[in-house]
């Protein structure tokens, strides 16, 4: 499956409507549509906030999660005692904060919430369960033609599940080759591959000339409201002509070198440790290069075998580790993946702090989400979920500790997020507000 | 006359008349309240009169019908009233000024602006025209705003750089579709896979901690195989293989639930799923949980002690019921309802013949069984159907797959883009083509062995496992590209427009072949590119209607948009061309024709989609801790749907009356539905139309659940909310919002105080009470239905220091809610009538079946034209009614009525 996202990015948000507008004056008349009625678009995006520091954000669901035992800490506040888990992290511990009592509301169903974690989309597994847009491309669809690709969609074995779902609750496939998105981003493609893609983008803007021009003549035909009506076609299809002619400049600008060697595809889904690193890397390198500012990776620990981890015997496969039941044995190998999970996301913020821009570190620039659609897989809980959130230029070093019986809404997060992103409309799913005890730097 | 009441009116804001005392008709009769805003928001004193302002002119209506209706002055001001004299007068100046405005409207654009297909027609014109009913297409576009609560008027239905991004997208994937069922079609196979070899072999726990209700069990015959499910036996054997089963106890909470059955479609098209299974009765006392100690070779299960909730799956017997079991199909981790059929006690065999998607995959469920989940405690939950003696369950055989069912369309989509031209694969390196997603084959695993069982994933949940989609790239082979192109365009044309094809449209997308196929973008990807170009251009998006009088081609337009959601047929479109349509008879006839497609099903649902907000129904979920009985209780939502949607398409089929919208003496309904109901004699999955016993309070739309759901927010229900509701849908009458200042009053789940004695207080207060004397009484009346529409004597609620009511939701959570204060559902009529409860006040409604019948066709003519019945189309509508009358507003006769009108024949 072709699961590259490229080329025109359109917003997808879902405008505000003309009747929730209207409700103030009573019945809907026809007004000329509103600056604000109209989906964002990157020009607007870019004049508010192109001048402004560039944020970023990676969200991260491992969707076994963790052992909440040694991942939650047992105390709160800014001087927490750190969890066995977190002290591995304990070289960045005012780079994050750790939060617990937290859950999305309504989302439930075990394994299938995983792809409501950025979405909150309630009840993932019902018969009837439509999905909505997820927080990567809500953010995509605004600040998407700043960069070279308005977002990317990744996963560890896992080609079937990702986390992004557009404004139209569609997946969108995600890429686990690396190759894929190390070649989409940094390898010059041949004059025939841009030529390609230019002229994919040509085609786009040719049928938009043909239509335009019947609108034109039709407008002729009709009379003065429907004219406006005609005007609003002829408009929208200005408007994507833009877009594309946006997305076509990208193609004929050079790609970012980096010395960074072109990763090979790990094929064995047991050598899952190694894939997760490369993924890390590549979206390391996607914000040094700032070509793009909104990543998401799913880690299909469910769809995963027996992990190859040097050093360690692992006998059962990922999911049913999960399902330790509380033998020792078991819990003793899922610890070991649960380290390395907490390694990996060491050496991540390591190599983000190392890089810098504008006189920040990366990591200062780029918020990372690390968590789960499962408080504890053990009991597929979807309360209760382990969430580490690491940079972005955040008063850190805290442990947000919530109600663990009234679970506080996580969607409030993203709501946070998207403020720090300089997106904030006070709202995202079902939040309720900001998240409380979050504050900028 | 604009002028002059322009004049009068200015004057009358200009100058205080109180003090001048001066001569205008609201000085003397209106004044005295409506001037500074003394009583309901009306002040004449600062009215203009703007018409271009839809609220203006809206205002004036109003004032004209309040004076028409003897309604003001109020009658309790005796002296100083308006003669007839006076009144006439002065109500004919306003008639007459919104008239003249309104004809000029008419005239410079007719009744309702120019508009595009909404996103359901699109998707069935699309459907339609390249035969592809499959296609899932409306949600990949932009949600439609709506206007006069439909999505069928020009004013809300925008265009945005965005739709037609969309529009590009969605043209390119339904044509992609077509070219794929013409693509290698796989031959019509009877595929049957047999449950041991599926599903079978998870009989014991893999995992630690898991409840026993969730494991599947070897069943023969009804009767258990102990040594099967120890592993002592072999799981299948050939002199039992047909009869042999597997058995569960609960229904799909998630994931590991239900039964996936490894197969899925290996190209889109029609399939006949058989299904063979019946219903047991299991032994409780088994197992509470299993814990294992020791890896590899020495693991070993350490057992709980018994449990009586938790089912002995070594002890089987004959079922005591029949149980419904649901048919799903799923992909990409989204499921829809395919069809239900009934397990008896004896084996049967359940078919359900559909439409499925390539690569969509097939999984079955119990429908009102355990839905379990691992989490939680043997005392958190428990099995709300285990009795001492046992709990239902269902042992299944097998699934029977064939299909894909082909006929003469099935490749009609890819003829009409490409007639007769072979299609070939291109080879890896082969630059060009398009790109096409087909499903990689399904291997039955061989009969009798197990082999295949890996390749289906089984022990992971369902859907994480490998995508079954593969890409190929194809070429559609031309000897004589530009002659063809030229030939196949116009053909194409002239079935996607819905008027002939003009010389300027076939050389604008002949262009785009042109040039794409210059740039050596090959054959099949410069069709599809000149044919995007058609389907997203404004001649196919837009509804092209002249001013005026519809000439035949628009009156076909409008005909099927109303009747079926999408673009005439290739029939009705000669009728047109031979400029016959609008003769009476013929548009009867064909009106006839088109009701009685099973396309204008499309129509039923699109109508209670927007009319009754059935298109909401999952906009909130039932409280986790008030209702968590109907929790997860999928099946009874989708037939409270199903209720409206087959009631409603019966009252057009038999031409009932329209009265029957407010009560009638039957409905539609399952098992589950009547049980939720309280109607006895009901068995079985299947939706039948049931008479209702004589005393019921069912009956009309108000008391079905949908309604009584979509109108409440899962924890509580307002009778504001739904009053107002009931008002504006089912009575036709429409209030203004409240007063900003005006702070909602919420119920409490306290339970010391119901919203009635809330709402008492604000009702006291005359401002709003001249709204709240309108809207409260359904809200009252209703107030005896919950939040998922069962009838309550007691308001629930939850507080820590009551005891709950003992019982157990579907999730198999205790109840946490208590009974609370008694249900009020008495109140008054605004007229003053009294009335006891629901079954009283429809009745006081139904009295009135032409109030009834004209809030319908309201409604029936903003779906069909666009526009609402507007000041100056009321003559014209009544007329509908005149006709109407004498079949008792048959609600087929107002379909047949409307569109014989003026209002429907003129844009």
């Amino acid at each position: 499956m072709n699961t590259k996202y490229r080329g025109p990015f359109i917003a997808t948000r879902k405008p505000l409507s003309r009747r929730r507008f209207l409700q103030g004056t009573g019945v809907g008349m026809a007004l000329p549509l509103l600056e604000a009625m109209l989906p964002r678009t990157a020009r607007a995006a870019a004049s508010a906030g192109a001048a402004a520091t560039p944020r970023r954000m990676l969200a991260v669901c491992n969707n076994l999660g963790l052992r909440p035992d040694l991942f939650f800490p047992a105390s709160a506040g800014r001087d927490y005692q750190a969890s066995p888990y977190l002290k591995l992290l304990d070289a960045h511990r005012s780079a994050f904060t750790v939060i617990s009592g937290v859950s999305h509301p309504n989302v439930d169903g075990g394994h299938p919430a995983d792809i409501s974690f950025l979405t909150a989309a309630p009840h993932p597994a019902s018969s009837s369960f439509r999905n909505t847009i997820s927080l990567d491309q809500y953010i995509a669809e605004r600040i998407g033609t700043l960069t070279r690709v308005p977002s990317l969609t990744l996963a560890v074995n896992g080609a079937a599940r990702g986390l992004s779902w557009t404004g139209a609750g569609v997946a969108i496939p995600p890429e686990e080759r690396a190759s894929e998105v190390f070649n989409q981003l940094f390898l010059q493609g041949t004059p025939e591959q841009v030529e390609a893609q230019v002229r994919r983008l040509d085609t786009g803007r040719s049928i938009l000339d043909a239509v335009a021009d019947q609108a034109k003549e039709l407008e002729g035909e009709v009379g003065s409201r429907d004219r406006g009506r005609l005007e609003q076609y002829f408009t929208s299809v200005r408007d994507l002509e833009r877009r594309l002619q946006e997305s076509r400049e990208w193609e004929r600008r050079p790609k970012p070198v980096v010395s960074y060697p072109a990763p090979a595809d790990i094929a064995n889904p047991a050598q899952y440790m190694d894939k997760l690193k490369a993924m890390y890397d590549l979206a390391r390198l996607a914000f040094e290069t700032d070509s793009t500012r909104s990543i998401t990776l799913m880690l299909n620990s469910v769809a995963t075998p027996v992990v190859i981890i040097p050093g360690e015997t692992i006998t059962d496969s990922y999911h049913n580790l999960s399902h330790h039941g509380k033998a020792e044995e078991k819990l003793a190998q899922l610890k070991v993946l649960d380290e390395w999970q907490m390694k990996l996301l060491a050496q991540l913020f390591d190599g983000l702090k190392a890089a810098s821009e504008q006189g920040e570190t990366l990591l200062d620039r780029t918020m990372i989400l690390y968590g789960s659609n499962l408080g504890d897989a053990n009991a597929h809980s979807t309360v209760n979920l382990p969430i580490l959130f690491a940079g972005g230029g955040f008063r850190h070093g805290q442990h947000l500790a919530f109600d663990r019986a009234q679970n506080y809404p996580l969607p409030n997060l993203f709501v946070s997020m998207l403020e720090r992103m300089g997106l904030g409309e006070g709202k995202f799913a079902s939040s309720t507000g900001a998240m409380r005890g979050l504050e900028m730097a | 006359m604009i002028a002059t009441l322009t004049l009068l009116c200015r004057a009358a804001a200009a100058e205080d008349p109180r003090v001048k005392g001066s001569t205008g008709f609201f000085d003397h009769y209106c004044g005295e309240c409506h001037y500074e805003d003394q009583s309901g928001g009306l002040d004449l004193g600062v009215l203009d009169f703007d018409p271009d302002n839809r609220d203006n002119f809206a205002t004036w209506v109003r004032i004209l019908d309040r004076l028409d209706a003897g309604e003001m002055p109020p009658k309790k001001r005796t002296k100083d009233r308006p003669t007839p004299a006076d009144l006439a007068a002065f109500t004919h100046t306003v008639a007459t000024s919104l008239t003249n405005f309104e004809a000029g409207v008419t005239a410079r654009d007719g009744r309702a602006i120019q508009r595009r297909l909404n996103r359901y027609e699109y998707e069935n014109a699309l459907r339609d025209l390249l035969n592809v009913p499959w296609a899932q297409l409306k949600d990949k576009l932009p949600a439609d705003g709506e206007a006069y609560r439909f999505n069928k008027s020009g004013e809300a239905l925008d265009v945005s750089f965005v739709q037609m991004e969309r529009y590009l997208a969605v043209a390119d994937y339904a044509m992609r579709q077509a070219m794929s069922a013409a693509f290698e079609r796989p031959r019509n196979t009877v595929r049957r896979i047999y449950a041991r070899d599926a599903i079978g072999q998870r009989y014991r726990p893999s995992e630690n901690g898991t409840l026993s209700d969730r494991l599947m069990f070897p069943v023969l015959d009804s009767h258990a195989q102990p040594e099967v499910r120890a592993g002592r036996a072999p799981n299948s054997s050939p002199a039992t293989r047909e009869r042999e089963a597997v058995g569960k106890v609960s229904s799909i909470f998630s994931d590991a639930g239900g039964y996936g059955w490894g197969f899925n479609a290996p190209a889109a098209g029609r399939y006949r799923i058989r299904l063979k299974g019946y219903s047991i009765w299991v032994s409780g006392g088994g197992i509470g949980r299993w814990f294992y100690e020791g890896q590899g070779e020495e693991k070993a299960p350490v057992y709980w002690l018994p449990v009586w909730h938790r089912p002995n799956a070594d002890e089987i017997w004959r079922g005591r019921n029949d149980e419904p079991i649901g048919i799903y199909a799923q992909s990409s981790g989204q499921t829809r309802p395919i069809g239900a059929m009934d397990f008896t006690p004896k084996p049967t065999v359940g078919e359900v013949d559909v439409q499925l998607a390539a690569g969509e995959a097939i999984r079955t469920d119990a429908m009102r069984l355990f839905r379990t989940r691992v989490n939680g405690t043997d005392e958190q939950y428990v099995n709300p159907l285990a009795t001492k003696e046992g709990m239902p369950g269902y042992a299944v055989q097998w699934l029977e797959i064939t299909g894909p069912l082909d006929d003469a369309r099935t490749t009609s989509g890819y003829e009409l883009l490409f007639g007769s031209l072979p299609m070939r694969r291109l080879a890896e390196g082969e630059k060009g083509g398009v790109p096409l997603e087909t499903v990689v084959p399904y291997n039955p695993p061989p009969v009798g062995g197990f082999s295949g069982l890996a390749a289906f994933g089984v022990g992971g949940p369902g859907g994480f496992g490998r995508s079954p989609f593969s890409n190929v790239r194809v070429e559609v082979q031309s000897a004589s590209p530009r002659q063809d192109a030229e030939r196949l365009l116009r053909h194409f044309i002239q079935a996607a427009y819905r008027r002939p094809v003009e010389e300027a449209d076939v050389q604008r997308f002949l262009g785009l072949f042109e040039r794409e196929f210059g740039l050596g973008s090959g054959f099949a990807r410069s069709m599809l590119t000149a044919y995007t170009g058609v389907l997203v251009s404004p001649a196919f998006v837009f509804v092209e209607e002249p001013r005026g009088r519809l000439d035949d081609r628009a009156l076909a337009t409008r005909l099927s948009l109303f009747l079926w959601n999408s673009t005439p047929d290739a029939a009705l479109r000669a009728r047109a061309e031979r400029g016959e349509l609008h003769q009476p008879a013929v548009l009867r006839a064909e009106t006839a024709r088109l009701l009685e497609d099973p396309k204008s099903r499309r129509f039923v649902d699109a109508f209670t989609d927007y009319w009754l907000d059935l298109r909401k129904i999952d906009d909130t979920s039932p409280s986790s801790t008030i209702y968590n009985d109907y929790e997860l209780d999928e099946p009874l939502k989708t037939a409270a749907v199903e209720e409206t949607q087959l009631f409603f398409a019966e009252l057009l089929r038999a031409n009932l009356p329209a009265r029957n919208v407010v009560d009638s003496d039957f409905t539609w309904l399952n098992e589950r539905l009547a049980r939720h109901y309280g109607i006895p004699g009901v068995v079985g999955a299947r939706m039948r139309r049931v008479r209702l016993p004589a005393d019921s309070e069912r009956g009309g739309l108000m008391t079905m659940a949908s309604v009584l759901k979509v109108t409440a927010n899962g924890t509580t229900t307002s009778p504001v909310l739904r009053g107002h509701w009931i008002t504006e849908r089912i009575l036709g009458i429409e209030t203004r919002p409240p007063p900003p200042t005006v702070k909602a009053v919420e119920p409490d789940i306290r339970g010391a105080v119901t919203i009635r004695q809330q709402l008492a207080k604000h009702r006291d207060n005359p401002t709003c009470a001249s709204c709240h004397t309108k809207m409260d009484p359904p809200g009252f009346a209703l107030e005896s239905f919950d939040v998922m529409g069962a009838h309550r004597e007691r308001y629930r609620a939850v507080a820590d220091d009551v005891k709950p009511e003992p019982g157990y939701g579907m999730n198999g959570q205790a109840f946490a809610f208590h009974y609370g204060l008694p249900v009020d559902s008495t109140g008054e009529m605004p007229d003053g009538r009294a009335f006891r409860d629901i079954k009283e006040f429809k009745r006081l409604l139904a009295s009135d079946e032409t109030a009834v019948a004209r809030n319908l066709a309201r409604q029936l003519v903003v779906f069909a034209t666009g526009a609402p019945v507007r000041f100056t189309d009321r003559g014209e509508f009544e007329r509908i009614l005149e006709r109407a009358r004498a079949r008792q507003y048959g609600v087929r006769t107002l379909v047949e009525e409307i569109v014989q009108s003026e209002l429907f024949q003129t844009k």
